[in-house]
């Protein structure tokens, strides 16, 4: 591949030798920030009076100039979690905001997000329970700051928990990247890191007491005071760690609220209110601000809490999951607000163990709010991919939410918060909305003739009603699933139904391309193609409920293109049909199969 | 513990000079990547323009810390993310009365016989957006896996894969035209 790594190198080279900065490129960008701050002129200015009042001041503890070994009774120049640290190299200042994690056997499989620098990427389950506290002390130099990962310092992570005191399966226990086996000498375990962006690092930890073990870790650059900051730590106090009570730390996988009842990932909003998703019933913004556009956006498992706020998961089980709703202004598409719904059956489930989750979320320190009515609650600003302010709070055991806002709307968080309700799940109102619909419209009167999976001239089975349409389209549909026994969704599936209008989204363009009985039709992907049903729509006749809509899961019917390519030697046998790889090829054959099912097309 | 209060260039939201500066010595470079990143090369300037303006609104802070790589991140994160928003609700042609063999078909926006590098970009571009992105970072920005991966915010296994993937199906694309060209 080394050739190809060469040629690419040289194609994009090729590719980008014009590219020049046009000229006045930054005084465009700033034009382009002034003009949406005209846009929202009068919003901004109600933010920036928000968000002047509410910058923290940065606590910054500046530590003293220590020289020589420190004496037995040194005076405790800092302290984390009971631990006394009497020593540390000169010109460190303590970050204000401690690092919060915690392991044990629901949480090993997930991916590190600095804040413990995990040890190892992948790891099985562990029986080791702990949590951590990490306070990190670091020069205070332009490249060398928490937002980009500090590559110098000190750090001192305290952990607590059963079993911490066994090193290697506590080693085990903390995902994360290590480039190199751990040793253990004089029972410690000592390792070098050399990550990139992370810098070189020396690891040391060993157990101080029952349920106590420190780690220590300096920058290769202070590798020589590793030994003084070691000799300088004292655990006087019980600390503060506290440990998730098993009994309220369910299996993995184990169903709780909004918890979905398989784990296919949700693409569409109509999804949601599917039976197949009864366990959550959505969350409703009663004051959503003037000029925003959206809704729900995406949900999808996590397998962890670091996960969260992550667009993309590619592993584990489900322990958890999290629905997102995006709204944006309608002017300039910037994002606004963002409601986001986690839940698991295990966590979080106090106030306390927010908190925590909130520290890990989060970049910014959470601090202590109320909300109306006095419940609890974790505020803090926000300064990457959203800037304005983000608030978190426990709606119940297990269901954590959090309001994120841009700049612009700080000053209506709370009113907005306020206005925030989880929608019961109600399997009775649901199947009434259900039975509404299909009185709205009359069933389709048109039949398919072809189905991916029946052979030329094979009958069609019966079809079943469709279970739910799309709460904002009331209409009736008929679905023929290739296996009627199991559910529906997980098996090819072609469905046609008569809604009121077809799927429109502002802004896009419409792209007639194809003919359908003699009508214009437009086809559409919802939802990630490949993975979710295409669409086709046409008006059939004038009026409500004249338009028909025929579709087609992709992702049931892919198994069977699979083969056809495999055998028609075009991807390789056995490889995934909606691999990326192949996805071009998938896309023309699954086109080809609609094709066919639309040229079926009968009254 | 001391409180030592945030210094007023932390807050400053705006430093017009110091932007220029940066803009003039690296918006060439990140209007390069962002070229390579996008799958449509028009699209390069508005989001290169869009990360640059992301990052003038915290101006003062992020002019603190070395700006390029936080404007870096914002980039790829705005290419995959208007990627992934695009294809959120995407509007099909079909083809009307059927599918062309695969054999017939074009390959590649019908650039047969084209120049290799520019049958490499072609390929480049069709590849899914985050795959486009490891390959970008690791073979225009010489970044290490790592890097990538902190960058992409995935694990490093995940950008091994990706690459790995992408080179795989820019090999087939050049053996193909290759073949095409006897």
């Amino acid at each position: 591949m080394g050739d190809m790594e060469g040629a690419l190198r040289g194609a994009m080279a090729d590719e980008v030798a014009d590219v020049s900065l046009p000229a006045g490129f930054a005084g465009q960008v700033r034009a382009r920030h002034r003009r949406h701050r005209r846009i929202r002129v009068s919003a901004t200015l109600a933010s920036v009076v928000a968000l002047v009042v509410a910058v923290p001041l940065a606590t910054t503890t500046v530590l003293r100039d220590t020289a020589g070994p420190p004496p037995a009774d040194a005076p405790a120049v800092d302290e984390v979690d009971g631990v006394v640290v009497t020593y540390l190299p000169d010109g460190l200042v303590r970050d204000p905001v401690d690092g919060f994690d915690y392991g044990g056997p629901s949480f090993a499989d997930r991916q590190g997000d600095g804040w413990t620098d995990r040890l190892i990427e992948g790891t099985g389950l562990s029986d080791v329970r702990w949590t951590a506290r990490t306070a990190r002390w670091h020069p205070d130099r332009p490249d060398n700051h928490r937002v980009f990962g500090y590559q110098h310092g000190v750090r001192v992570t305290v952990f607590r928990g059963d079993g911490v005191e066994d090193l290697p399966a506590l080693a085990e226990s903390i995902p994360g990247n290590r480039t190199a086996e751990p040793e253990e000498l004089d029972g410690r375990l000592v390792f070098r890191s050399d990550i990139v962006f992370a810098g070189e690092w020396i690891d040391v930890l060993w157990p101080v007491a029952d349920g106590v073990t420190l780690r220590v870790r300096v920058s290769d650059d202070l590798e020589d005071e590793l030994e003084r900051v070691l000799d300088g730590l004292d655990v006087t106090g019980p600390g503060e760690g506290f440990l998730i009570d098993a009994a309220q730390e369910a299996p993995p996988g184990d169903g709780g609220f909004c918890t979905p009842a398989s784990n296919r990932p949700l693409t569409s909003a109509g999804q949601v209110l599917g039976d197949e998703w009864d366990h959550f019933g959505g969350v409703t913004v009663g004051q959503l601000p003037a000029g925003l556009l959206g809704g729900f956006d995406h949900a999808m498992p996590v397998s962890g809490l670091n996960d969260f706020g992550g667009p993309t998961v590619d592993h584990g089980a489900p322990d958890h999951w999290q629905y997102a709703y995006v709204y944006r202004f309608a002017d300039t598409d910037e994002e606004a607000l963002r409601v986001t719904v986690a839940c698991g059956s295990d966590f979080p489930r106090d106030a306390e163990q927010l908190g925590l989750f909130l520290q890990l979320r989060w970049s910014g320190e959470p601090q202590p709010h109320q909300l109306a009515g006095g419940r609890p609650a974790y505020v803090s600003d926000r300064h990457e991919d959203l800037p304005g302010r983000q608030l978190g709070w426990l709606e119940r055991p297990g269901v954590a939410l959090e309001v994120s806002v841009s700049e612009e709307l700080v000053g209506q968080l709370d009113e907005i918060v306020d206005s925030i309700q989880l929608r019961e799940p109600d399997a009775a109102a649901e199947d009434a909305a259900a039975e509404d619909a299909a009185a709205a419209c009359p069933l389709p009167e048109v039949r398919p003739a072809a189905l991916p999976w029946l052979a030329e001239g094979e009958p069609l089975p019966e079809p079943a009603p469709l279970p739910f349409l799309y709460a904002d389209e009331p209409g009736a549909g008929l679905v023929w699933a290739s296996d009627p026994d199991r559910e529906w969704f997980d098996v090819p599936y072609v469905s046609i139904s008569r809604v009121q209008e077809p799927d429109r989204e502002p802004g896009v363009q419409f792209d007639p391309t194809y003919e359908v009985r003699g009508h214009p039709a437009e086809a559409v992907w919802v939802g990630d193609p490949g993975n979710s049903p295409i669409h086709v729509s046409w008006r059939e006749q004038p009026g409500q409920c004249g338009v028909y809509r025929l579709s087609v899961n992709s992702r049931g019917v892919a198994p069977m293109l699979g083969e056809q390519w495999a055998e028609g030697g075009r991807c390789e046998a056995g490889e995934d049909p909606v691999d990326e790889d192949c996805f071009e090829e998938f896309q023309q054959a699954f086109h080809s199969e609609l094709l066919r099912i639309l040229d079926s097309l009968a009254s | 513990v001391p409180v030592t209060p945030i210094r007023e260039d932390q807050v400053a939201a705006h430093d017009d000079g110091s932007f220029e500066a940066f803009v003039a010595a690296r918006g060439a470079a990140l209007l390069r990547t962002a070229r390579l990143l996008c799958r449509q090369p028009e699209d390069a300037e508005d989001v290169c323009q869009a990360a640059l303006e992301r990052a003038y609104r915290h101006w003062g802070r992020v002019q603190q810390e070395n700006p390029e790589p936080y404007v870096r991140r914002i980039l790829v994160n705005l290419v995959i993310n208007r990627a992934r928003r695009a294809k959120l609700l995407t509007f099909v042609s079909l083809p009307p009365g059927g599918v062309e063999p695969a054999a017939e078909r074009p390959h590649h926006g019908g650039r047969s016989g084209v120049e290799l590098r520019g049958e490499l970009i072609n390929g480049l571009r069709a590849l899914p957006p985050r795959q486009r992105a490891v390959l970008v970072l690791r073979y225009w920005e010489d970044m290490s896996e790592a890097q990538a991966a902190d960058v992409l915010g995935c694990s490093v296994g995940t950008v091994k894969a990706q690459a790995s993937r992408g080179l795989a199906r820019l090999r087939e694309l050049v053996d193909a035209d290759l073949a095409r060209r006897g």
